[in-house]
């Protein structure tokens, strides 16, 4: 009984030890690096730009134009990738421009609308806003080919993206 | 064969008086061997013909009472071992055998759940880009924070990780795409930290939070040249540029926030 135990034990351990040998996924190599970085390189730097803005807005209406455009230029992003027909960077940007509006957005839309007394110039700039937003994910949604739409991961981005349009509205 | 061997063989035999064919071809031409064999035979014969004197009847009685009475009760059963139970009797073979065991189960597990040849190698082609991640990670930090000083830390950090970009791709990326990475770090610390260190409202911190915060960020900019500094040593000089213009940069950041913290 001991030694059919211990054996076992033994067995997992170096079981464990073995699977402990696969490479990591999240690592990559350099070459991989810098395949990502070209096919990314404009969006990059139009996102460094988007933060810079979000630092720099302190009116709640100007923060939520600034989170609007940094979402915009990841829908536009999504828009390219459906034209290239590459289904995992519309699955990835996708789920980015998703978590942006529901975490970013959002949230902050309704904080402004909270903050801002309805009949006040900064209350129909916000509601230009909240427009612009609907347009934007309309239009990087809405185009793309069924084909793309879909595939299950997609179109599990779009309903989210899809529920989220109530929401900024 | 010599006349020694021949006589061996000769008493080797069940039977001395029945020879072989190659023995009886030497005994017949050799008057020695033929005079020994004759002498084995005629002994042989006489052995077979000695009388044997009649056993009494009831001896074979006598004798089965004689070993079945006190002195033998049972026979003991003797182990018969085969070489295989005593080899794993040994200690030593039985923990070997299980080590052995153990290993090939390791094994084989692991050759039933890596990748195999024909499946996706995701090391190959990732689905999504970490970098872009982190920077999407930051811009929604910046859309998170309620305050200008919690603005200023996530700007510091999206420094931070331009100049670790930069580093990273030193070696292999083209001075144009360095330049790229290195202007994007320049815009971040100054039109986004020094700029909104400036611009922090007057009574939004005390003193004492303001002075925290532009230290951490001036050794955040600190640390980014530094390793900037380091990375241009060991990459090609086509990465120079770039990297000396981050560690210019942050050491400039860092200067321009002493004055303000100063001021």
């Amino acid at each position: 009984m001991l030694r059919l135990g211990s054996t076992m034990l033994i067995g997992l351990a170096l079981a464990a030890w073995a699977g402990a040998q696969a490479p990591p996924r999240a690592a990559l190599s350099a070459a991989e690096q810098l395949r990502l970085h070209r096919a990314n390189r404009l969006l990059l730097a139009d996102l460094v730009d988007r933060g810079i803005d979000l630092g720099q807005a302190s009116h709640p209406v100007d923060r939520a134009e600034a989170c609007r455009k940094t979402a915009r230029v990841l829908g536009v992003a999504l828009l390219q990738a459906a034209d290239a027909n590459d289904a995992d960077r519309v699955a990835e940007l996708g789920g980015h421009l998703e978590m942006v509006i529901r975490d970013g957005l959002v949230p902050m839309l309704d904080r402004a609308k909270r903050d801002i007394h309805p009949q006040s110039p900064d209350a129909v700039r916000l509601k230009a806003v909240q427009d612009s937003a609907v347009s934007d994910l309309d239009g990087a949604t809405s185009a793309l080919p069924a084909k793309l739409a879909e595939q299950p991961n997609i179109r599990e981005v779009l309903g989210k993206l899809g529920g989220l349009r109530d929401k900024i509205k | 064969m010599n006349c020694q061997t021949i006589q061996n063989r000769v008493l080797a035999l069940p039977d001395p008086r029945l020879l072989p064919d190659p023995l009886r071809e030497h005994v017949n031409a050799c008057p020695g061997c033929l005079a020994w064999w004759k002498q084995a035979a005629r002994i042989e014969r006489i052995l077979a013909e000695l009388p044997v004197p009649p056993a009494p009847a009831d001896k074979k009685t006598a004798l089965l009472q004689e070993l079945s009475g006190p002195v033998i009760h049972t026979v003991p059963a003797i182990e018969r071992r085969s070489f295989a139970t005593r080899f794993w009797s040994v200690p030593a073979v039985r923990t070997m055998a299980g080590l052995a065991a153990a290993v090939l189960f390791a094994v084989g597990g692991w050759l039933m759940i890596r990748p195999g040849p024909g499946s996706p190698n995701i090391q190959a082609k990732p689905s999504s880009d970490p970098f872009l991640e982190r920077i999407v990670q930051r811009d929604l930090a910046l859309a998170q924070a309620r305050t200008a000083d919690q603005r200023l830390d996530v700007l510091g950090s999206l420094a931070g990780d331009l100049s670790t970009e930069a580093q990273s791709l030193s070696k292999i990326a083209n001075p144009e795409e360095l330049r790229d990475l290195s202007g994007m770090f320049q815009k971040v610390v100054n039109d986004g930290i020094v700029e909104q260190a400036r611009k922090l409202p007057e009574h939004s911190l005390t003193q004492t939070q303001k002075k925290e915060l532009l230290n951490r960020l001036s050794q955040k900019l600190l640390d980014a040249g530094r390793q900037a500094d380091e990375a241009a040593r060991e990459s090609p000089p086509h990465a120079q540029p770039a990297l000396k213009t981050i560690s210019e940069t942050a050491r400039d950041g860092q200067t321009k926030l002493k004055a303000i913290l100063g001021a």
